[in-house]
């Protein structure tokens, strides 16, 4: 064939070859690459750019009342389910893993940085002191002070008065004879910068120092550093628990700002608990709270991580249509960035109400590309999929992203999605809202940095999989905006099912029919159903592989058995979340009635939150039939 | 309840491995691929990927810490300096390519170098070969679970699949986790894997390189403080196998004695002589050659005399870029590979520098290329071939064919180059006591006693300012 087409004359016959109809090989022979260039949207039609458009433009005012109310019935029920998740044995060894990565930094390093730091400032002062036969030798070592700082970001972050030094040396460097340096400057000030980064006051306060900076002098004090290196160290870790808000106890550090110099003996413990002293992140301003642990601060991308698995630990979490858990996914990395930024740049509440929104809403939108996404999943764990996109998205916007930024986070966050759903029933399932949560923060946070990935991730692009590699039936809408401040939010026409007790979302109905049959055999009030009272026990469930289990032999597992779930709540007239307890799980009475469970998976009873029933049917041994119904429409909590 | 499934085999046989199964043969090649990707990797560290992860990894510190190649003086926790590294091998896609289809070493031996250097009691250079061999022969046994894996992929990139699962093994043999950890770590990788294809020729596709090496390590790391995941998650096609569609595993024998039977020893890895997809090698060749040619046959001749240029390629979405216009994308591009080799003569590191791809000429070149894709022309690399084919404005053809180039495993790159190709890479950045130095102990790795002694040579850079900070004393 390659002989057939040859020179010019192969572009002529590829216009006429596409009318007729060939053979799918010849056409793939022919210049393939023109074609893809005809075919291929502009990059601003593209579903992609549509979906980073509306992320970086979409604006407080699209939020209705409705969409308001829902997502902030998703924000607290999100947030206490992660503080009890702070409970578990999961989040526990997540947290562990977390600090152990990122526990305090060695304290000869540290140490050596804040040498550095205060050794660039010394220089800086010995400059506006000096005449100006000493500038050039002076300017050349700032120059390499400088630069040393410059290749180490996170120096500013751990002594903050950095920057002030370098506003004093580019006012000095932009100073005319006309307007002297030293003016800018008075010793006293001088003296207060450096007392501000730590430096005890008395040392650098004397007047021989401020007044005559010369090398000399320095090396006279030399000794004295080593001491006060250490002083600054003790502020720097120990520091007082005081703070705005919840980001009380975070480290210390005193937040000194210029001309407040820290004079007088170092600052008091206050009294109350021991401050926790394990730090887990070098950088005062780059702190994150972990739920339900009072001292505990991780960075940001961690803590996302730890809330997330917090969060899904129990399986608590809400549960939209098509199935996947929102808010555990966007939340933490919402929260753990607000933690991060700057106190001028704190997002309102408002404009984190928008930002968790915008996470929730992409995963919606993305859930609707795929027939395949409305069923009960078989092959990705959906938080896994469209959760690490709605945290990317979510904080793009809270970092304020361009559009195209904006959809490189997207693309980014596609290539950490994705775990598959064998993990469920098992600790890793958590994990997988806590990497969402995580890889969502990092993704947004890479693109903030110019990392570029692809512009047609969101398109489906044959041959070259992008977010299309997740389903099998792929069809993306592009998402518009309206120009008029009417922007639809799926959350408005779709609420959430909150779960009443933590289990797959599917269990409820299971657990509200057998606790009908309860009822009838017990009464109102406590008291348990015997099983030598039962016969036989008929589920009439869903079909869905990964929710079935007759014995479950982990908390995990019974959080995603139809059988334990119907006969718990048969036992005792509910499930909750102590039915999940290892005693509890293995109660004779209860194992009794498992061995008693049979399932069947009726033909109009599909795997579908928006469709399914639950239905228990219970043979006395005397032969009476009790029968107990759970339709989609009563049960409490669950998405319309 | 469970019977003894194949992750259970996995995991058994990744704790059964010791170092007397190691044969000459694969020590051999698996120092080679040592030696290789410390070389790109060294060189890859003065890319702006590189610098974008690492300016980001910086936000974090921890007690434990890693080197970073090629720094001097910038340490970062494990999981991040295994990112940054695994970054650098594959920032320019220079990195090794195995048969089936991935990037082996990229995504281990960032992990286990990471990890080596926090572990309180120093692994020797054969562990540390150990490791690295299970995490290329668990990659190994993976790719043959599914037949599709053979081709030149188009849903997920491969490394960001099976390199996860390699780190994972490895790093677990490091640690010396139990069959049941193992087992555990496998299983905890699999909800970490999987990028899909799109972001080919993009900034983000070394990061799959980086986050497969970053995660396995993590997924030990898990494991190792007791958590699980699902023990049978090799075995199921809700399991490893969403990520294929065609997915039959196998179970691992557990290694007995000493005659354990490693992939490695049947099929070798191609090493690469320029940084761009392995597909770009035989179409860099097949031009040269084509180029010879015409060059022998027509005096003074002149490119622009150049009418049109055929390319017989296989078919793969993801290398028929053409007209790239970024770095990455023309490291994905049959058209810009064949018209800088037409053009130049050669195709070098350089070739993909921006100044290099907007040059008018290559671009005129570019837009006489036209691309085939004949039936024969399988997309893997173990069958696939390259042909060009010039024609001149005189009507005359010259046509070249590259079946083998020099560097695949039928037709290995001599040991020479190999240390050739490394000590060019590795100069960009290290001293040349750095330089030998990884040479040396890479040579001699199953002799070393500390092999963190690695990480000390891939520090000492080179640089005049760098050299300036350790021997001043401000």
């Amino acid at each position: 064939m390659s002989q057939w087409f040859t020179g010019a004359s192969k572009y002529t016959l590829y216009s006429v070859l596409q009318k007729t109809i060939r053979p799918v090989w010849a056409v793939r022979g022919l210049h393939k690459s023109a074609v893809e260039v005809l075919r291929h949207p502009a990059p601003e039609d593209t579903v992609t750019a549509s979906f980073g458009k509306f992320i970086s433009e979409v604006k407080p005012q699209h939020l209705s009342s409705v969409v308001l109310h829902r997502s902030k019935r998703m924000v607290l029920d999100s947030i206490g389910v992660g503080v009890i998740g702070s409970t578990t044995d999961v989040f526990e060894l997540a947290l562990q893993h977390c600090q152990n990565d990122l526990t305090i930094v060695d304290p000869a390093e540290k140490l050596l940085f804040t040498k550095k730091v205060l050794e660039f400032g010394w220089t800086v002062q010995c400059l506006l002191c000096s005449e100006p036969d000493r500038h050039p030798p002076l300017l050349e070592k700032l120059a390499i002070q400088q630069q040393w700082l410059a290749e180490r970001p996170w120096v500013s972050h751990f002594v903050p008065q950095l920057e002030e030094f370098k506003r004093v040396l580019e006012r000095f460097l932009q100073a005319t004879p006309s307007d002297p340096p030293t003016t800018s400057l008075s010793p006293p000030q001088s003296a207060n910068i450096a007392c501000s980064i730590g430096q005890p006051a008395p040392l650098l306060a004397s007047p021989e120092l401020s007044l005559d900076c010369s090398d000399a002098t320095r090396s006279a004090y030399a000794p004295n550093h080593q001491q006060s290196y250490e002083g600054t160290r003790l502020a720097l870790f120990t520091g007082t628990r005081g703070g705005r808000g919840r980001r009380k106890g975070r480290r210390g550090s005193q937040r000194l700002v210029p001309n407040q110099p820290l004079i007088g003996p170092e600052p008091k413990l206050p009294s109350g608990p021991e401050p926790d002293l394990t730090w887990h992140m070098y950088a005062p301003d780059d702190i994150s709270s972990v739920y339900g642990r009072r001292g505990t601060r991780l960075s940001p991308t961690l803590a996302a991580f730890v809330n997330g698995v917090a969060t899904h630990s129990m399986d608590f979490d809400d549960t939209w249509h098509p199935a996947t858990h929102p808010s555990g996914a966007v939340l933490p990395a919402v929260l753990a960035l607000s933690d991060m930024m700057s106190a001028n740049s704190k997002p309102s509440g408002l404009d984190f109400l928008l930002a968790f929104n915008i996470g929730i809403e992409i995963q919606g939108r993305l859930m609707r590309f795929s027939n395949e996404a409305h069923n009960i999943p078989k092959r990705f764990h959906p938080p896994s999929v469209v959760g690490t996109m709605g945290s990317a998205a979510a904080c793009a916007r809270l970092l304020s992203l361009d559009p195209s930024q904006c959809s490189h986070a997207l693309a980014i966050a596609t290539s950490l999605s994705g775990a598959p759903m064998a993990n469920a029933a098992t600790q890793s399932k958590p994990l997988h809202i806590g990497n969402a949560s995580r890889l969502g923060l990092e993704a947004a946070l890479l693109a903030s940095r110019g990392l570029e990935a692809s512009s047609l991730v969101l398109d489906a692009v044959t041959g070259v999989a992008g977010f299309n590699a997740f389903y099998e039936d792929y069809v993306p809408q592009p998402l518009e905006l309206s120009n008029d401040d009417g922007h639809m939010f799926l959350l408005e026409e779709q609420d959430m099912g909150f779960k009443r007790f933590p289990a797959h979302l599917g269990m409820h109905w299971v657990a509200d029919a057998a606790a009908s049959v309860h009822k009838i055999l017990v009464g109102f009030g406590p008291g348990t159903v015997s099983p030598a009272q039962v016969q036989d026990i008929l589920l009439r469930v869903p079909k869905s592989k990964y929710i079935n289990r007759p014995f479950p032999d982990s908390e995990h597992e019974a959080r995603h058995s139809f059988q334990f779930n119907a006969c718990s709540a048969l036992l005792d007239g509910e499930v909750t979340v102590q039915s999940f307890t290892p005693a509890a799980i293995r109660r004779p009475d209860l194992l009794a009635l498992l061995s008693r469970v049979r399932m069947e998976h009726p033909q109009d009873n599909p795997a579908n939150f928006n469709s399914m029933y639950g239905e228990v049917q219970v043979t006395l041994v005397g032969g009476d039939i009790l029968k107990g119904r759970q339709t989609l429409s009563t049960v409490t909590g669950a998405t319309r | 309840m469970l019977r003894k499934g194949i992750t259970e085999s996995f995991g058994a046989a990744i704790h059964a491995f010791n170092t007397t199964q190691l044969t000459d043969g694969v020590i051999n090649r698996s120092k080679r691929m040592m030696l290789d990707t410390l070389g790109v990797g060294l060189l890859g560290t003065r890319t702006a990927v590189f610098n974008k992860a690492l300016t980001y990894s910086q936000l974090f510190m921890s007690h434990e810490s890693s080197s970073v190649w090629g720094k001097s003086e910038v340490n970062l926790p494990p999981h991040y300096a295994a990112f940054v590294n695994g970054i650098a091998v594959h920032s320019m896609d220079f990195d090794d390519t195995w048969h089936p289809a991935t990037h082996p070493s990229g995504a281990v031996l960032p992990a286990l170098l990471a990890l080596a250097e926090t572990l309180p009691s120093q692994p020797s250079g054969l562990d540390l070969l150990l490791a690295f061999n299970v995490g290329i022969e668990v990659q190994g046994r993976l790719m043959r679970f599914s037949r599709e894996a053979y081709n030149i992929p188009e849903r997920f990139h491969p490394p960001s699949v099976v390199g996860v699962m390699g780190s994972a093994a490895a790093s677990a043999k490091l640690l010396g986790l139990s069959p049941a950890q193992c087992t555990n770590a496998l299983a905890i990788a699999a909800s970490s894997a999987g990028a899909p294809l799109a972001n080919a020729a993009t900034q983000t596709k070394p990061l799959h390189i980086g986050n497969a090496a970053r995660r396995g390590l993590e997924a030990a790391q898990l494991a190792q403080r007791g958590l699980k995941g699902n023990p049978a998650i090799l075995d199921m096609n809700c399991g490893f196998g969403v990520y294929y569609k065609d997915y039959s595993p196998s179970a691992m024998a557990v290694p007995a004695s000493s005659d354990f039977k490693w992939i490695l020893e049947d099929q070798d890895v191609a090493f690469k002589r320029i940084p761009a997809h392995l597909g770009m090698h035989w179409v860099v060749d097949a031009a040269l050659a084509a180029r010879a040619k015409l060059e022998n046959s027509v005096r003074n001749f002149d490119l622009s005399q150049i009418r049109n240029v055929t390319l017989r390629v296989p078919p793969s979405k993801y290398v028929d870029c053409p007209f790239p216009a970024t770095e990455h994308q023309a490291r994905h591009s049959f058209q810009f590979n064949a018209s800088s080799a037409l053009l130049d003569n050669k195709v070098t590191v350089s070739s993909f520098s921006e100044t290099q791809i907007n040059r008018p000429a290559l671009k005129e070149l570019l837009s006489k290329v036209k691309v085939e894709t004949p039936k024969d022309n399988l997309p893997s690399f173990d069958k696939m071939y390259c042909e060009v084919e010039m024609e001149t404005d005189q009507g005359q053809r010259y046509v070249a064919r590259c079946d083998t180039f020099y560097g695949h495993w039928r037709k290995p790159l001599s040991q020479k180059d190999l240390v050739e190709k490394f000590s060019v890479n590795a100069s960009s950045v290290l001293c040349t006591e750095g330089v030998e130095g990884v040479i040396d102990v890479t040579g001699n790795i199953e002799r070393v006693r500390e092999c963190s002694i690695l990480g000390s040579y891939l520090r000492m850079t080179s640089s005049q300012h760098e050299q300036l900070y350790s021997t001043r004393s401000w």
